[in-house]
């Protein structure tokens, strides 16, 4: 029997808050239940999260790098916005100041992986962590800075709320869906990608009002992602696309990012 | 990076949260299962230069499986686990029924838990628990536990108090001659937190008590015996301040256990 991968999937944060009624104080990191199924329905992978080895508590010299070099591939969950000052910008509003301790933790974690050659597959905000780690810069609030573009998240429908995805012709994304360009897609973002990362390119969009959803780095090793989540849904569902191909993808650029490592 | 370099692997079991376990409609993220550590405990397992890494939770009768997710790989892949503390465990994992709503439990983490511990226990890797961790591993291994303290057992002491929570304190005593009474030479009594409501009733059998509460007998570490490494202390070592003499000193026990980690490691290379 091969050894399963070992995919690493990047931890969220409930920050220290003295006002909470239950762990007060306490910083708490997780992962949602359907990422870690979403890897592991390959029957190929076992997911993990890495926890940040940084914050008020932290102890001994374990470092990313050490993740990274044990893990053969990585995993950047969705969840809140990035800070602004990432991308040079000020909030403009208090409640898009984002997650700066998250956002440092996994442009690190995603820089450690590059660095070994290990592929990084990004979720919505995962998309946007690496489109600013590579030099891009987002959308703040999508509605108001480009108020004529479709509702691209909905706070009563959640992860109901889908519009369609025109994935660009002669990309690798493409390639993986040969016989059909247009998909329906969840969505459930209120930031986009302003400026793309120089050395990005863009593999799907919105065909409705040119929001990119889906990027891959042109450098040597994977990184890829998608504004949607994989997760949320059982293929065929809604009639959502089957992501499973992505995930092959990921999962072979895992495989063999582990044969070069173990050849050495 | 050569493979025999690299830190120890430790899993770390999730805590989960449930949709509606919180008794009020919600929406966003709160409508999705999560799986959570409290960063110290991380830190604690980094702190002994492992590798701390949690693990998904899932079960074999899960509803919501969509996955060939198997705990034996984890225990194959990793070097030893870390059982967080938590939510009681639910008094039909030992047999009872609960003696107050409150007192519940939470029968999903058991169910994880305890697939997660036979995966380790039979690929012969050390097992180390936490509060809640030690009371499972009682259970798990044929012991009960207090469904409550105060109400079973009135006149003992205070071992939670919600105003102070992990800045509560009492007395240990070490067991004379046991494995951890051997980590701290001199030492017979120390000071450890104490946050838990529910404790060891009947020792599981196997298992020898190593320390206990001098004030009220209560059971406060526990080890099996036996050839693999199981062992478990009801206080948080991830939450005692590392260099503060009123604290105890978690590091010997830590790195006893990874010592047990890095044994099984050079076995099964």
């Amino acid at each position: 029997m091969t050894e399963p991968l070992k995919i690493g999937v990047s931890a969220c944060f409930f920050h220290a808050d003295a006002a909470r009624p239950i762990f007060t104080g306490k910083t708490l990191q997780y992962i949602e239940q359907s990422v870690a199924h979403w890897v592991a329905a390959s029957g190929e992978a076992l997911p993990v999260m890495v926890p940040s080895p940084l914050g008020d508590t932290s102890r001994g010299k374990v470092t990313l790098d050490h993740y990274a070099a044990w893990l053969d591939g990585v995993v950047l969950m969705g969840g809140s916005d990035m800070w602004p000052g990432h991308y040079g910008e000020e909030p403009l509003k208090p409640q898009w100041n984002g997650d700066r301790i998250r956002d440092e933790y996994e442009t690190a974690l995603a820089r450690a992986f590059v660095a070994q050659g290990k592929p990084v597959f990004g979720v919505c905000r995962g998309l946007q962590v690496l489109n600013v780690a590579f030099g891009g810069s987002l959308l703040q609030d999508i509605s108001m800075l480009k108020p004529q573009s479709l509702t691209h998240r909905s706070t009563e429908l959640y992860d109901q709320h889908f519009h369609a995805v025109e994935l660009v012709p002669g990309t690798r994304l493409a390639q993986l869906y040969p016989t059909q360009s247009r998909f329906t897609v969840n969505s459930v973002h209120h930031q986009g990608i302003n400026r793309l990362a120089q050395d990005f390119v863009v593999e799907a969009v919105c065909p409705d009002d040119e929001v990119i959803e889906a990027v891959r780095w042109r450098g040597p090793s994977y990184v890829a992602a998608v504004q949607w989540h994989p997760e949320f849904h059982k293929p065929v569902e809604h009639g959502v696309i089957d992501d499973a191909p992505i995930l092959q993808d990921f999962l072979a650029a895992a495989q063999a990012a582990r044969a070069r490592h173990e050849q050495r | 990076m050569s493979n025999g370099e690299r830190p120890l692997l430790i899993g770390v079991s999730a805590r989960i949260y449930t949709p509606g376990s919180a008794g009020i409609n919600v929406s966003g993220i709160w409508t999705k299962n999560l799986h959570y550590l409290e960063q110290s405990m991380a830190h604690w397992v980094l702190s002994g230069h492992a590798m701390a890494v949690m693990i998904p939770a899932v079960t074999k009768d899960s509803i919501v499986t969509r996955s060939d997710l198997d705990l034996d790989d984890y225990a194959h892949t990793l070097d030893g686990l870390v059982l967080q503390g938590g939510n009681d465990v639910a008094p039909e994992t030992y047999g009872e029924t609960p003696l107050h709503p409150d007192w519940a439990g939470d029968r999903v983490r058991d169910r994880y838990e305890i697939e997660l511990i036979d995966a380790f226990v039979r690929a012969g890797k050390p097992v180390f628990g936490v509060c809640r961790g030690l009371q499972l591993l009682n259970v798990m291994f044929g012991g009960t536990l207090l469904q409550d303290i105060a109400t079973q057992r009135p006149t003992s002491r205070a071992h939670r108090d919600g105003s102070t929570f992990e800045r509560h304190f009492h007395g240990i005593e070490l067991v004379r001659d046991s494995r951890l009474a051997q980590l701290y030479p001199g030492v017979q009594q120390a000071t450890v937190n104490s946050i838990h409501h529910q404790a060891i009733k009947d020792l599981a059998p196997g298992f020898v008590v190593e320390a206990c509460c001098p004030d009220d007998g209560m059971i406060e570490a526990v080890r099996r015996g036996g050839p693999s490494y199981v062992a478990a202390v009801q206080w948080h070592p991830e939450f005692h301040i590392p260099g503060d003499p009123d604290n105890f000193n978690d590091a010997p026990l830590l790195h006893d256990f990874l010592k047990a980690a890095r044994e099984t490691r050079l076995q099964h290379v």
